[in-house]
């Protein structure tokens, strides 16, 4: 077992050590779209997208940051034109490999492949945040601030996604993660894999879970009708679904006394400031493996 | 002339000028820029006499003014006339301006530029629809008819300020009233005018999600009649 320092030092493509170092390499010629699903009845669910936009923009990296989104303002056809910028990396805001990111968004940013050359512009499509390996320390991070003071040593670890019998790609990040956490991870006496819509539900958790205290941390990027609404229900924590409303108070009651255990519920991985740094490490992960300049039509 | 969108926004924003696009008004002061809604330009604008303090100084501000109308509802589509009023919004840089005018106006000065300098070529409606997959390939099917009387009411200027560059097929014209019309494609290098036109260059995901529900309700009626 080791710590999650070790665990990134291993699987990162540059020692852990350097990795601040490389993600605040200027890119002043560059731009930095970002690619968020939106909604067209949730407020909120853009937030998190636009947030780490912010943060990453106020630290001068880019010259450009954008964001995009299927179905919200700016759409993904229109945000390249919002762009002087000759180098574009696209780092779709998607928690797993699937349906958007090999599919929709390809066909609406009008890609080839990981590089795209067009009108000019050399653009760099990068993989999603959620199958990056730091997505190990949100995780636990998130656990650490929901239930602080919860025995890891009698604690369940509940990651839950959606799921869809439809593709299996959409469950593969969760069960990567909760894999890596069981297995190279010292803490938790269990770790296991949820979902909403296949098995193992996370409406069993009370059965599923075999410790005192259970930790759930929402796979997903935006606090949505997912997490304020749907999983609430689904945990027992509400009777029916309320309003999608940003005040909901529904992770501030930790810990919830339910089926005879302390119940933990976090808000989603995905509203993490730390992700922030993912998009940026999976901008450095392209470079390592595609070259720094490879397409560009100028060094 | 301008060869960047900052340079574009700067030239256009040059002092003693009051510029507008959608319902907001931007002009230049002495240590910065200033934006308010169109219905509060007398109130806020330059010649209103007062030196009101702004009520925001964020480009991120922007995003939460856009966010909601005056009844607190989501506002999903940014051109529609319903951005609520009643703030005043300094900004110390061009920079910021561009920033929050993308919140307001997402891609509405870039797209305008881009167009006016012929990089832009409409997708007509059928395009857009054609290339659906997933839940939406459905709207493919869409009836000539179905697709009209939609475009008709979805992009009615109640609905949208957009101008519509799209057709719904090669061979079928959209029948447009007046305000959903632009005028013929400036020269190219064009500076942007003083009220900016807000572009719309291909069918929006929400005319794509009702078109869905349109081809999705003559289905389940033909079943249900069957």
């Amino acid at each position: 077992m080791q710590c999650v320092e070790a665990i990134e030092d291993s699987r990162l493509p540059y020692p852990i050590h350097k990795r601040i170092e490389i993600l605040m390499t200027p890119r002043k010629h560059s731009a930095l779209v970002i690619i968020g699903h939106g909604s067209t009845l949730n407020p909120d669910s853009s937030d998190p997208t636009y947030q780490h936009a912010d943060t990453i923009r106020s630290r001068g990296i880019f010259a450009e940051v954008a964001c995009a989104f299927w179905k919200e303002e700016p759409s993904m056809r229109e945000v390249l034109h919002m762009l002087d910028s000759e180098v574009v990396y696209v780092v779709p805001n998607f928690i797993s490999e699937g349906y958007f990111t090999r599919e929709v968004i390809l066909r609406e940013l009008q890609l080839d492949g990981p590089v795209t050359q067009r009108d000019g512009k050399t653009i760099r499509y990068c993989d999603p945040v959620g199958i990056h390996p730091s997505m190990t320390r949100l995780l636990l991070n998130r656990a650490n601030e929901v239930a602080p003071d919860a025995p890891r040593s009698e604690s369940t670890l509940i990651v839950v996604g959606h799921g869809t019998t439809l593709n299996e790609q959409s469950t593969k990040a969760i069960k990567d993660q909760v894999k890596l956490i069981q297995q190279e991870i010292e803490g938790f006496a269990q770790v296991i894999d949820t979902y909403m819509e296949e098995p193992p539900l996370i409406s069993d958790w009370y059965t599923l879970s075999t410790q005192p205290n259970v930790i759930v941390v929402p796979f997903f990027i935006a606090d949505g009708l997912h997490s304020y609404q749907d999983i609430p229900v689904m945990l027992g924590l509400e009777k029916e679904p309320t309003e999608a409303a940003s005040a909901r108070s529904i992770f501030r009651q930790n810990p919830n006394r339910l089926h005879g255990k302390s119940l933990y519920y976090s808000s989603a991985i995905g509203t993490e400031p730390m992700l922030a740094d993912v998009i940026l490490d999976q901008v450095a992960a392209f470079d390592t493996l595609h070259g720094e300049t490879a397409g560009n039509s100028q060094p | 002339m301008p060869t960047s969108i900052i340079d574009s926004l700067a030239a256009w924003l040059k002092p003693g000028t009051v510029r507008r696009i959608g319902e907001v008004n931007i002009w230049k002061t002495t240590s910065g820029y200033r934006v308010c809604h169109t219905a509060d330009l007398v109130r806020f604008g330059p010649d209103s006499g007062a030196d009101a303090l702004p009520t925001h100084t964020l480009p991120i501000d922007a995003r939460q003014l856009a966010k909601l109308d005056a009844e607190r509802k989501f506002r999903p589509l940014k051109s529609a006339p319903n951005l609520s009023g009643d703030w005043l919004l300094e900004l110390p840089s061009i920079e910021a301006v561009r920033e929050a005018l993308d919140y307001f106006y997402p891609a509405g000065i870039a797209l305008w530029l881009r167009w006016a300098n012929g990089k832009i070529a409409p997708m007509h409606l059928r395009q857009t629809l054609n290339r659906q997959t997933g839940m939406y390939r459905v709207t493919g099917l869409i009836r000539d008819e179905e697709a009209t009387a939609l475009v008709q009411e979805a992009c009615a200027p109640e609905n949208c300020r957009r101008k519509i560059l799209w057709e719904i097929s090669e061979d079928l014209p959209v029948p447009l009233v007046r305000e959903k019309r632009l005028e013929a494609s400036p020269a190219p290098g064009v500076e942007l005018p003083e009220n900016v036109p807000l572009l719309c260059c291909e069918a929006c995901n929400i005319l794509v999600a009702a078109a869905r529900a349109v081809v999705k309700k003559r289905m389940a009626d033909e079943a249900a009649a069957s």
